[in-house]
């Protein structure tokens, strides 16, 4: 739940907020699961603080695409990269099939991106996660959740492919696995978003800064 | 429901021990498994475990304990023999043979002998990554925790916010069992629902008054804290004051001794 309850996090508490609670949170997960967390802070910024990061960027694209778009080119080329290039073969890594691993990492960061730079992502999204109309909103929150959830596989399965010392096939063959994992993901964070966000509309709670409630 | 590795009150040496030393330990534990590995690394991995075994049996942690962390981790442990047996790029002795399927690099129905003990090794630095993280917790109490928070300049808020949400854990666990209970009284039973119906459906009804009544709880929390001057321009003093003893140096010494011994066994 450490992931989905992050992505959330920024549209119930604003993005700083946020972030900061993903943080908090992925700390505390730490300690009370530390089984969980084999690598320790890492585990936390890669579980729960980028998840937070991205769906916040994403949410407020109309503002921050110039450093969105190519934070996601970075993070793209260097999921592709990592760890089949770099370290690569001196640490043991085998040769991947190109161009087929490039196409295979390219889905994971190249439609968010595109997401980024387009107008859905400058001006629609940040409009509708905040619309009144239901459908717009569940739109909005699902898009947002994707496009970050699909950049954020790139970097928070490569430390683990490295520790793991993933072989070339079966890194192809998880690209593959988890094609529909993030959308399904994805699917389900917006599918348990809403009604929080319609409960704390309705709470009479104080509204937090750049919520989306 | 309480978590599995939750601190316990003993007085032992590594219970005494400073946090920071203890933070050393797990931070150079992640450096550690972080090096480049390859098959002959097995000694290693099996030096720091050593020093793990040692540190959990000095502070008296019950073997249970570390059967479940080993338990927790044994998909893993098994999908990595499995894998690497299959996949082992450098693997040519044939320990089972299912028949012939070439893709690249690897024979798909050959489990090789170097990749089952390449998958041991990889087994072996995931148990080493992931001891030391239950060891701190579980012999490090919130206040020291906090103490050793400060002593990093971390600012004061920040920790604050940390131990009151650790505190919060307790309260959010009896919180999620009784409206699991209160939803079982609705006929909404959680437990008798497969993996999707859960993800779709089980989730909102239990997530949403969860995160309702944690609000309240903040605002209220936030309103007492104002009221005792959270924030006022001082200095906070400490609940525990820790000092660093001799027995602390020792045991940094010990722990860098083993890092040290490690890496050089690693890369000459």
């Amino acid at each position: 739940m450490t992931t989905p309850l992050s992505a959330i996090a920024p549209l119930l508490l604003g993005p700083l907020g946020g972030i900061a609670s993903a943080i908090v949170g992925g700390v505390i997960g730490m300690f009370i699961a530390p089984a969980a967390y084999p690598l320790q802070l890492v585990d936390v910024l890669l579980n729960a603080v980028l998840p937070a990061f991205l769906v916040a960027l994403m949410i407020k694209d109309d503002k921050y695409w110039k450093f969105t778009v190519p934070l996601f080119i970075v993070l793209g080329i260097a999921g592709w990269l990592v760890p089949f290039y770099i370290p690569g073969a001196k640490a043991g890594f085998g040769r991947v099939p190109e161009p087929l691993y490039f196409i295979m990492a390219a889905i994971y960061w190249v439609p968010s991106t595109l997401i980024a730079i387009t107008p859905l992502g400058t001006r629609l999204i940040p409009q509708w996660v905040v619309a009144k109309d239901r459908t717009k909103r569940y739109g909005g929150i699902f898009l947002a959740v994707l496009a970050a959830m699909f950049i954020w596989w790139l970097p928070w399965t490569r430390p683990y492919w490295y520790l793991f010392n993933f072989s070339a096939e079966l890194g192809v063959a998880t690209h593959i696995a988890y094609s529909w994992w993030v959308p399904a993901l994805s699917a389900i964070t917006a599918v348990i978003t809403i009604p929080i966000v319609e409960a704390l509309e309705r709470s009479g709670l104080p509204k937090i800064e750049g919520a989306i409630w | 429901m309480q978590p599995v590795f939750r601190y316990t009150h003993l007085d032992t040496p590594i219970h005494r021990l400073h946090p920071l030393v203890k933070l050393a330990y797990v931070a150079l534990t992640l450096v550690l498994v972080m090096y480049p590995i390859r098959p002959t690394d097995m000694p290693v991995l099996l030096i720091w475990l050593g020093l793990s075994a040692i540190l959990w049996s000095v502070a008296r942690i019950e073997l249970r304990r570390f059967a479940t962390l080993f338990k927790i981790l044994l998909g893993t442990f098994l999908f990595l023999i499995i894998i690497q047996g299959f996949t082992y790029r450098f693997g040519h002795t044939p320990l089972i043979t299912f028949g012939h399927l070439r893709l690249w690099e690897a024979d798909l129905g050959i489990i090789t002998k170097e990749g089952v003990w390449f998958g041991i090794v990889l087994s072996v630095r995931v148990l080493a990554a992931a001891s030391s993280l239950p060891l701190f917790v579980m012999t490090t109490s919130t206040s020291e925790i906090m103490t050793a928070m400060d002593k990093l300049r971390i600012p004061n808020t920040a920790t604050f916010m940390f131990v009151s949400a650790l505190s919060f854990t307790t309260l959010i666990f009896e919180m999620w069992g009784s409206i699991v209970e209160a939803q079982k009284l609705r006929a909404f039973d959680i437990d008798r629902m497969n993996i999707f119906q859960r993800a779709f459906k089980a989730y909102i009804p239990i997530i949403t008054p969860l995160i309702l009544l944690l609000f309240r709880k903040a605002n209220d929390f936030q309103i007492a804290m104002e009221t005792k001057g959270f924030g006022a321009p001082i200095k906070p003093t400490e609940i525990e004051v820790l000092s660093v003893h001799w027995s602390d140096y020792l045991w940094l010494a010990f722990i860098v001794a083993v890092f040290i011994l490690c890496t050089i066994v690693k890369f000459f």
